[in-house]
């Protein structure tokens, strides 16, 4: 049996990973996949805690994470067609208009 | 001795995939290497007993939501989407050293978990799974169709050409 400690690991590699793409991506699109593997990570120490635990618990809030990351990307990507059609960018340097 | 072999094999595809998807060129490449994340990420849930959610990962998640942003993708002409690398000059290194560091805590707070001794995990069939969403997790369950009536209404509010 692997032990729980590998599978954290795993999930905070995954999470510095799209915390990196995050910060360092330019494109909306980019931003928005970055986030999906953050939310992922989540989901991966859900499971394996619930796992380790014996409760299924865990599993089932993977699936509340999964509603709210599909909400997430489809509001999201709206929010890029809109962008894309107005200001014919997808830049994340060249929205900043709320900028202060 | 297989399970092992498999663990590392899915966490190493599932670290490259992400690995992937943050230098992607491109975002069609970058979506795609997602893909191939999650079915990683699938084989780990398996791993871990938790069949339901492995399924639901493939279908629902590579299969439904990434295709969605594919199509988004494909319908913003993405030869006008920059190269984003070349310009930055120590973004990258921050980004890096912050990672790094929120990495190096990470570590050091999950050498202190304890494993929880003399628990089974359970099978995460989707009986057990759903019995559990129908009762003690109903109310949450129920409230997430608000959150996607929400959702819906948004982006058709959103995305329908202006009447001007």
């Amino acid at each position: 049996m692997i032990p729980l400690h590998h599978y954290l690991v795993v999930s905070a590699l995954l999470f510095v990973i799209g915390l990196f793409g995050l910060l360092v991506r330019r494109n909306i699109l980019m931003v928005l996949l970055s986030m999906e593997l953050i939310l992922n990570a989540a989901n991966l120490s859900f499971v394996s805690f619930s796992s380790f635990m014996g409760d299924l618990s865990g599993q089932t809030m993977v699936f509340f994470t999964m509603i709210v990351a599909a909400a997430e990307v489809t509001v999201g990507l709206a929010i890029v067609v809109l962008l894309f059609r107005k200001k014919n960018t997808t830049d994340t340097n060249d929205v900043s208009a709320l900028k202060w | 001795m297989l399970e092992s072999i498999l663990f590392y094999l899915f966490s190493f595809g599932v670290v490259a995939f992400a690995l992937g998807v943050v230098a992607a060129r491109s975002a069609v490449y970058g979506v795609l290497s997602l893909v191939g994340a999650m079915c990683m990420m699938a084989g780990l849930f398996v791993l871990l007993k938790a069949y339901l959610v492995a399924t639901v990962l493939v279908l629902v998640y590579a299969g439904a939501i990434l295709v969605l942003f594919l199509f988004v993708v494909m319908l913003i002409d993405f030869r006008k989407l920059t190269l984003d690398w070349p310009k930055l000059r120590f973004q990258p290194l921050f980004a890096a050293a912050l990672g790094g560091a929120l990495f190096f805590q990470f570590y050091k707070v999950i050498g202190t978990v304890e494993m929880p001794a003399g628990s089974v995990p359970l099978d995460g069939t989707a009986e057990a799974l759903g019995t559990l969403l129908f009762t003690r997790y109903l109310l949450p369950f129920e409230l997430t169709s608000f959150l996607i009536l929400a959702a819906v209404v948004s982006v058709v509010v959103l995305a329908k050409k202006d009447a001007e």
